[in-house]
């Protein structure tokens, strides 16, 4: 998947309220991978609601929103098990992990679709974000911050050509922010995978080719 | 394996032995049923003991007008085809009674002994006769006329009569050795036939001889047709009211000794179509409380299911342990009941031994297959189902 395509799209519980004149809603607009971009915005303008269009849990939405030139609205249950394995990666400001399993558990159980991962690799990553020692702790003992380090390595074990960020660095510290921030930098650098992270309004430590606002 | 880690959280093991047991209850009497059916249909169908196919033999009323023969006791071919036209009957056939005198003498160490008898001929067409003996044939230019006797007749003289005679009781082989010299007379004609007695009947009340050799005699010593007198009837339901109600109105008798033994098979049948019906009820209830269960297992993890989903799993792989679960389950209640099913069958093998015969090493192989089946559709029921709910939580 190279591009994913915005044409007058809005939300619709949003559609009276949403500002006509900046860069995402009512407009064209073009996502392409191995692109960086900032959405940033205050709470309550849709952020989420994107990622969940892109994400296809929600479609509802008013325009067209396409990927590869192909209308989201066209897919079917089976595509979006594709996409989701294959072409997007997102992590949810919810994190939507599993509390009863491990943190290597939850890990694996993103890792077995694809097998995208090596052990070793896991292991390492685990080790950068720091929590290689928690490994083998049920999740739900985690705190916060713990269990958005592990949602963010999970997010990296499996292909895509899209990283989608939502809000991810809301429960870390700068020395941790700056950690990730280069591990998926160079993730993405590697895979050649475009980004899209939402943000209430810091830039965090990326380079963004594009900074939107909603 | 991870999977079934996440997703078995939540299984009510209570309900999952609900489901067990009602539905091994359930499938074990269908079962069972089948295969009782499949033991004694054979019972059934047979010519001859309890449940021997049932005849009705049709006469009219003797009054005091068909003595004097104002009125007569045959039946015209009006008649019969009324009767034959009615919705109950089957097949209907009339007895050709002899036209001629019959004069029966038994000869014993090839000599004609001075013990004789004037007898009587009927017969009736083959598919009427509840035996079908070797020996039951004649042809013209035949010198041995086969006879069939009522079995009450063998009874009558055994109990009846050689008692109180002082004369030795005869087995029905033994009878059946005996030869017997039969004189026919009549159209100013006499002829000597060999007979011998070849069988017994259960069911019609007369001196049988085949009906090719009654035709062809009435013609040589007798007048060659005459009306029936009775008729015997083979209705489709022998419990059906209508047919009291045609046969009285018309003032025609009917003997039917095996009246009861017809209701008792037929009311044995209905029982256990009851039964068989119980059964099948109690497994869709059963397939009922499964079907509740899964709802209330996919709603208890819906979190789970959507979380997966979101991850990237297909609603497929999702159901996948759900529906493994459902196939072990139901496997096991099949062999279960099979086991149950095998256990009872010796059971009332032995109890009913000395009143029906049960051939016990024809296995119903049916069996297998219904019980299969049940079994296949309701794991494919369950499957679809579990799939189903998967796939709702998705969006």
């Amino acid at each position: 998947m190279h591009t994913i395509e915005l044409n007058q799209v809005v939300p619709e519980p949003i559609a009276d309220i949403a500002a006509r004149d900046l860069a995402i809603w009512y407009a064209e607009r073009r996502f392409e991978n191995g692109q960086r971009y900032l959405i940033k915005s205050e709470s309550g303008k849709g952020k989420s609601s994107l990622f969940d269009f892109f994400y296809g849990r929600r479609n509802d939405f008013l325009g067209t929103i396409s990927f590869d030139g192909k209308s989201i609205q066209s897919l079917h249950i089976k595509d979006w098990t594709e996409i989701r394995q294959q072409h997007i990666s997102l992590v949810f400001q919810g994190f939507r992990l599993f509390p009863e399993l491990t943190v290597w558990e939850n890990l694996q159980l993103k890792n077995q679709l694809t097998h995208y991962l090596s052990a070793e690799k896991l292991t390492y990553l685990l080790d950068a974000v720091g929590i290689l020692e928690k490994r083998n702790t049920a999740l739900r003992w985690l705190s916060y911050g713990q269990q958005q380090r592990v949602a963010i390595v999970r997010s990296l074990c499996q292909p895509f050509d899209f990283l989608l960020l939502d809000e991810p660095f809301s429960h870390l510290d700068a020395l941790n922010q700056q950690t990730i921030c280069g591990l998926v930098s160079d993730e993405l650098r590697e895979r050649g995978a475009g980004l899209l992270l939402s943000s209430l309004g810091e830039d965090y430590f990326f380079e963004f080719d594009e900074k939107l606002a909603l | 394996m991870l999977l079934w880690h996440l997703l078995r959280k939540n299984i009510a093991v209570g309900q999952l032995v609900g489901y067990i047991l009602a539905t091994l209850l359930g499938l074990t009497i269908v079962l069972m049923s089948i295969q009782f059916f499949t033991d004694i249909r054979p019972v059934f169908s047979e010519k001859k003991g309890v449940f021997a196919r049932d005849y009705l033999v049709i006469s009219k009323k003797v009054s005091i007008f068909k003595t004097l023969k104002i009125s007569k006791t045959s039946f015209s071919e009006d008649e019969m085809k009324e009767i034959s036209d009615q919705p109950f009957v089957k097949r209907l056939a009339g007895f050709t009674t002899a036209t001629f005198r019959v004069y029966a003498s038994m000869a014993m160490g090839g000599k004609v002994a001075n013990l004789g008898t004037a007898l009587f001929f009927e017969s009736v067409p083959n598919q009427f006769l509840d035996i079908k003996p070797d020996d039951w044939k004649w042809n013209e230019g035949s010198n041995f006329i086969p006879i069939i006797l009522p079995r009450s007749y063998l009874t009558l003289y055994n109990f009846g009569f050689a008692p109180s005679q002082g004369l030795p009781q005869l087995s029905g082989s033994m009878l059946s050795k005996l030869d017997l010299t039969i004189e026919l007379t009549g159209n100013a004609k006499d002829a000597l036939f060999h007979s011998r007695i070849v069988g017994f009947t259960d069911r019609i009340n007369s001196i049988l001889v085949p009906q090719s050799f009654m035709e062809w005699a009435n013609v040589q010593f007798g007048t060659a047709s005459t009306p029936p007198s009775r008729l015997i009837l083979e209705p489709y339901n022998l419990t059906d009211p209508h047919m009291g109600d045609f046969f009285a109105s018309h003032n025609y008798e009917v003997a039917n000794d095996k009246a009861a033994a017809g209701e008792a098979s037929s009311f044995l049948r209905t029982l256990i179509f009851v039964v068989l019906g119980v059964g099948v009820i109690i497994t869709l209830l059963a397939l009922g409380l499964m079907l509740l269960s899964i709802n209330l297992l996919i709603q208890k993890n819906h979190e789970k299911i959507e979380n997966l989903a979101l991850a990237g799993y297909s609603s497929s792989v999702i159901a996948r342990p759900y529906q493994s679960l459902v196939i072990v389950i139901n496997s096991v209640i099949f062999v279960l009941s099979f086991l149950m099913v095998s256990y009872l069958r010796d059971y009332y093998i032995t109890m009913f031994s000395s009143s029906l015969h049960i051939d016990d090493t024809t296995w119903a192989w049916n069996n297998l297959i219904w019980g299969g089946g049940i079994i296949f559709g309701l794991t494919i029921v369950n499957s679809v189902w579990v799939y189903l709910k998967i796939r709702e939580i998705r969006r």
